[in-house]
């Protein structure tokens, strides 16, 4: 802009008596003008509420992904087979006959549908079944390591099925608990592939520029038009039938952070080229710093945490492809168990017209994906401390 | 303005040459060739003893003995020249046999959810922004966070669900069962219109979500011009001042990702057919890629990513009418 | 009322509700603008004197509470009763004919105010076709304001043609000396230099005749030799309209140019008031002392320059007693600190509040 101050007119309004200013910046001003900018995202990002909310939820979620088979009662494919389909069980303290401090559910009765020949299971109101915890189950190996056989709870004398079962009697709520570790496990590995070759392909293009540079740029254009769960399946699709469960594990990691990539090193060269022509770098290039000290020490702090923001942002999209890609049987496969897995069961609409807690793995997905998007809101604004807020 | 639309046209055709290509990489991935499998397809069962001689036969037949490049060749030949995209061996028939109408099913629906989408996204994001603050704002803001964790799929099978157990009807395909073989009429059109509702809120959902956060905020930077205070100095009413200028300039980022929508929509339509049941390209498009149908897969890919190209082409000459500073700078 | 007065502002007192609470960045405002005189007013960022010329026509963000003890008096002439335009609610239709029609307003950004997608006349065209009667309506001699004429009558009259607009506008930017008017006029404000928008701001504000015109710092953004072209060409439309102009900027050296009164304002209180001879000759306030201090003579360019010291305090942190007494070099201690000074009249033109003058 043509901005030509008219110095020769200007009222100067330097400020010469320190004193004044002083006194009027309060203690936390001082406090709030020497903090670290680390300190100031964290003191930025704990005004969001919605976020910490956000960060709660989601610890939450890894320890249930973690520990699922401690605190899941059950492993993925114990089958109950007194309650086929069985509706989801509450824990209750007190019922017709009173009060009980310890929960409890009712107990089971099976009997055979007189027509059918199907086995009926129906909650029988006089029987108590009490809740136990770190009770003695079947055997595992927590993180495929310690050999334990304490689950977290159980009941003295039959099964708890907190979510219910599905049409082989497994138990939903272990398997969601498995299915959470599988499918959080997934989008934080992709993210990391996608970081990983972001930073490789956005150096390579940065550094070299010009001509690389353009080709590069043109690649992943072509390759953001063509839509993605669609792009996506049709690299599924290739997984040679007899590959492994784990085989396609990591090849579908390797898909998103192939496709995921681009937007990821997009952001961080835009960044990098943003703040390159910013007066402090020049500033610093004036004062006689050397490339490595402006870089490491100027434009790394600078964008650091824009890229963890990205990183966050890109955790939903991860985790809504593996779950569509699973969901229509492209992706994982069982025995395995994730989200779309689980949601396979829940894909024809007899199924959730009889047993609509097939639907419960959904809510997971849904938590999830909303809490990294709370959490990356949060981020996005605490990750620019200087800014001034606009809430 | 003319240049300007020739250059976007030429560079609407390298994109889609560069996306053949990919197309064809995709369809030449899986392992095993068509031969492979158009035999084992055939033969199998049938106890025919299917000879390495039978499949390199076959694979004469169809020309699979050339080098990839003069297979690609043959294959955008073909498309480009008699419109032929290749032969279905689940179907046994040709590749457009198989697509037919479902590429007008697809467009239909597609339509649908645009036009579903801005006309409620637009309004409702103006609304929001000019009652900044207010319980709108906030329940809005709420829906769109929905709009983004709620996966489409997951609302369409909530929506078969809901439908099922309380209106005992579902929602699922696009023809009642009167309609379904009958000849086109207005009653078939009207039935079919009905059924498109749900798709289309389904495939708006996310869509109408991110366009209202997008709007709102543009909406909310415009506000805060100084060429609305402006305005309003110059005594326009409020009314028209909001309609004239920042509602004007909110509608700018709607059109320049008129592309962007239509590569989301695409990208949650096979899941969203499969769930309901449109007999439609995205619902072919999962079963190909199933059946290694490649032919099939590869022809519905193309023909998807060629409707997002035309869409950014439309949406950059629109943008270009709609904001005077861009033909400037490049035309 | 004085028929020389135009507007007579009378105890204007602005408060905003914001988060923190009430602020009030502007209060005890008094000023009067003169038929066919320019009102200069002087302050630094942060002083208010946007805010206190904007109530003028209500131009105020939602959250603002004029003090309805207020008065603004708009003198519409003909000997009828003065407007008080303070109790003219924000939204009304009054208000918005009082807007462009006879109080228009120019910006310091002439890029930002005008819209980009739409056309320099388009911008020009709406102003004359919402405020302007046809030249050929028996009503066209009329003020727009107080006249009360009956709404059918308006109607078949109102509004000007296209056609005619257009020519007005046409007419409008030659008059501001834009060459080429006629292709200009379907030109986009990018295709325009910086000092051909101000100027074409000029052309949209003054088109439809107001009696005042206001101007928000309108060179602020300006090179020094364009800022010269346009103030010159401010007074010849002055002249040649009869309007009166309020010009708000922080530049003591364009006041001198373009006023013939000077009001200098302070953290929301104009604390010197008088002819422009007077303030610059012999300014009573130290304030107004201290920046006409701080502007460089081209006659004594080796000399130092005296800064008035210290910030302009916060809007929650305005000091109690007189507002400049913390930057204040003559400060009575126990006087300046605790009690605000009220108007003392030096001359009966010359106002100043300060107890120095006591």
């Amino acid at each position: 802009m043509d901005k030509t101050t008219t110095l020769n007119n200007d009222v100067n309004l330097s400020a010469e008596e320190p004193e004044i200013d002083q006194n009027n910046k309060s203690h936390e001003d001082i406090k709030y003008y020497t903090a670290s900018q680390w300190q100031l995202v964290w003191w930025r990002f704990r005004r969001h509420k919605l976020a910490m909310v956000g960060a709660g939820v989601l610890l939450i979620m890894v320890i249930f992904g973690a520990f699922a088979d401690f605190i899941g009662p059950y492993s993925i494919t114990t089958r109950d087979r007194s309650y086929i389909m069985g509706p989801p069980q509450m824990p209750l303290l007190s019922d017709q006959k009173g009060f009980s401090l310890r929960p409890f559910v009712h107990g089971i009765k099976t009997s055979r549908d007189p027509v059918t020949l199907r086995k009926i299971a129906t909650v029988d109101p006089e029987t108590r079944r009490y809740m136990q915890f770190f009770v003695t189950g079947s055997s595992y190996k927590l993180f495929g390591i310690f050999d334990m056989e304490t689950h977290l709870f159980g009941l003295e004398q039959g099964r708890l099925h907190l979510f219910g079962t599905d049409e082989l009697g497994r138990d939903i709520f272990s398997r969601t608990l498995h299915a959470t570790g599988t499918s959080l496990s997934i989008g934080i590995l992709g993210v990391l592939v996608a970081f990983v070759l972001a930073l490789i392909i956005g150096g390579v293009a940065g550094y070299f520029g010009g001509k690389i540079d353009y080709l590069i740029q043109r690649i992943t254009e072509i390759v953001r038009v063509i839509p993605v769960i669609p792009l996506y399946m049709g690299l599924a699709a290739a997984f040679p039938k007899e590959w492994s469960n784990m085989q396609v594990y990591f090849a579908m990691t390797l898909i998103f952070g192939l496709i995921g990539w681009p937007t990821l090193a997009r952001r961080t060269r835009s960044h990098l080229l943003g703040q390159r022509g910013e007066d402090y770098v020049m500033a610093a290039e004036l004062s006689g710093a050397s490339a490595a000290r402006i870089i490491g020490k100027h434009l790394l702090p600078s964008f650091t945490s824009y890229i963890i923001v990205d990183l966050v942002i890109s955790f939903p999209y991860m985790i809504l492809s593996e779950t569509a890609l699973s969901f229509i049987g492209l992706g994982l496969r069982p025995p395995s168990v994730s989200w779309g897995i689980l949601l396979q069961d829940a894909q024809n609409i007899r199924a959730i017209e009889q047993a609509p807690w097939l639907f419960l793995p959904a809510a997971f997905v849904v938590i999830a994906v909303l809490a990294f998007t709370l959490l990356g809101d949060g981020l996005r604004d605490a990750a620019d401390p200087y800014s001034v807020s606009n809430h | 303005m003319l240049r300007f639309i020739l250059q976007r046209f030429f560079g609407l055709m390298v994109t889609m040459f560069f996306v053949s290509i990919m197309v064809f990489v995709i369809m030449e991935l899986p392992p095993g060739d068509y031969a492979d499998r158009y035999a084992f397809r055939k033969y199998s069962g049938t106890g025919v003893n299917v000879t390495q001689g039978d499949i390199e036969n076959i694979r004469r037949d169809f020309g699979l003995h050339k080098p990839a490049w003069q297979r690609y060749g043959d294959w955008i030949g073909g498309i480009i020249t008699k419109f032929d995209f290749g032969e279905s061996f689940a179907f046994e028939t040709s590749v457009n046999n198989v697509i037919g109408k479902r590429l007008w099913l697809t467009l239909a629906i597609l339509f649908c959810t645009l036009v579903l989408t801005y006309l409620l996204a637009i309004p409702i994001a103006i609304y929001a922004a000019i009652r900044r603050h207010s319980i709108a704002d906030y329940a809005l803001t709420v829906f769109s966070y929905l709009g983004l964790a709620l996966p489409n799929f997951l609302l369409a099978l909530l929506l078969l669900y809901v439908s099922v157990t309380i209106f005992d009807s579902s929602v699922g395909g696009l023809f009642s069962p009167q309609y379904e073989k009958a000849a086109w009429s207005l009653a078939k059109l009207l039935d079919l219109l009905k059924h498109l509702v749900v798709p289309a809120i389904v495939l708006a959902w996310s869509a109408t979500a991110l366009q209202i956060q997008t709007v709102r905020a543009t909406m909310l930077d415009e506000l805060n011009k100084l060429s609305v205070t402006a305005a309003r100095a110059r005594g326009i009413p409020e009314w028209k001042v909001l309609l004239k200028y920042p509602t004007r300039l909110a509608i700018n980022p709607v059109v320049s990702t008129i592309g962007f929508d239509v590569n989301r929509i695409f990208s949650e339509l096979p899941i969203v057919a499969l769930v309901l049941g449109l007999p439609e390209l995205g619902e072919l498009l999962i079963q190909s890629y199933l059946d290694l149908d490649m032919y099939v897969a590869g022809a519905i890919l193309l023909m998807l990513t060629f409707f997002i190209v035309v869409m950014n082409f439309i949406s950059d000459i629109a943008l270009a009418f709609l904001d005077p500073r861009i033909s400037l700078q490049e035309g | 009322m004085d028929p020389n007065l135009l507007i007579d502002v009378q105890n204007l007192r602005v408060s905003f509700r914001t988060d923190e609470g009430i602020i009030t960045p502007v209060e005890h405002v008094n000023y009067r603008i003169k038929r066919e005189k320019t009102l200069g007013i002087v302050g630094e960022s942060g002083s208010g004197k946007s805010v206190s010329t904007r109530a003028l026509i209500k131009l105020l963000p939602k959250n603002a509470i004029v003090d309805p003890e207020s008065k603004i008096l708009f003198n519409r002439g003909n000997g009828t009763e003065p407007l008080d335009i303070n109790l003219l609610p924000a939204g009304s239709k009054e208000i918005r004919k009082l807007r462009g029609g006879e109080i228009a307003m120019i910006f310091q950004e002439p890029m930002a105010s005008f819209s980009p997608v739409y056309t320099i006349g388009n911008q020009i065209m709406e102003a004359v076709r919402t405020h302007r009667l046809s030249s050929n309506s028996p009503l066209a001699a009329t003020s727009t304001v107080g006249t009360h004429i009956s709404e059918s009558l308006k109607a078949k009259y109102n509004n000007v043609s296209k056609k005619e607009a257009r020519s007005i506008a046409v007419d409008m930017l030659r008059r501001v000396g834009i060459a080429n008017a006629d292709l200009r006029v379907d030109q986009y404000p990018h295709e325009l230099s910086g000092g051909m928008r101000q100027r074409a701001m000029i052309a949209v504000a003054l088109s439809t005749h107001p009696s005042i015109l206001i101007a928000d710092e309108p060179t602020t953004a300006l090179d020094v030799t364009i800022q010269a072209q346009i103030l010159e060409l401010m007074k010849e439309l002055q002249t040649e309209l009869g309007m009166s102009i309020i010009f708000i900027t922080h530049d003591m050296g364009v006041i001198a140019q373009v006023a013939d009164e000077i009001a200098v304002m302070y953290l929301g209180t104009i604390v010197e008031r008088g002819p422009k001879e007077a303030v610059i000759n012999d300014p009573l306030h130290p304030y107004t002392k201290g920046i006409l201090r701080a502007i460089p003579k081209l006659n004594n360019l080796g000399a130092r320059l005296e800064a008035v010291g210290g910030d302009i305090p916060g809007p929650h942190e305005r000091p109690t007693g007189c507002p400049f007494h913390p930057r204040c070099p003559q400060r009575i201690t126990k006087t300046c600190d605790k009690l605000h000074p009220e108007r003392i009249e030096k001359t009966p033109e010359h106002f100043v509040r300060c107890f120095l003058h006591l």
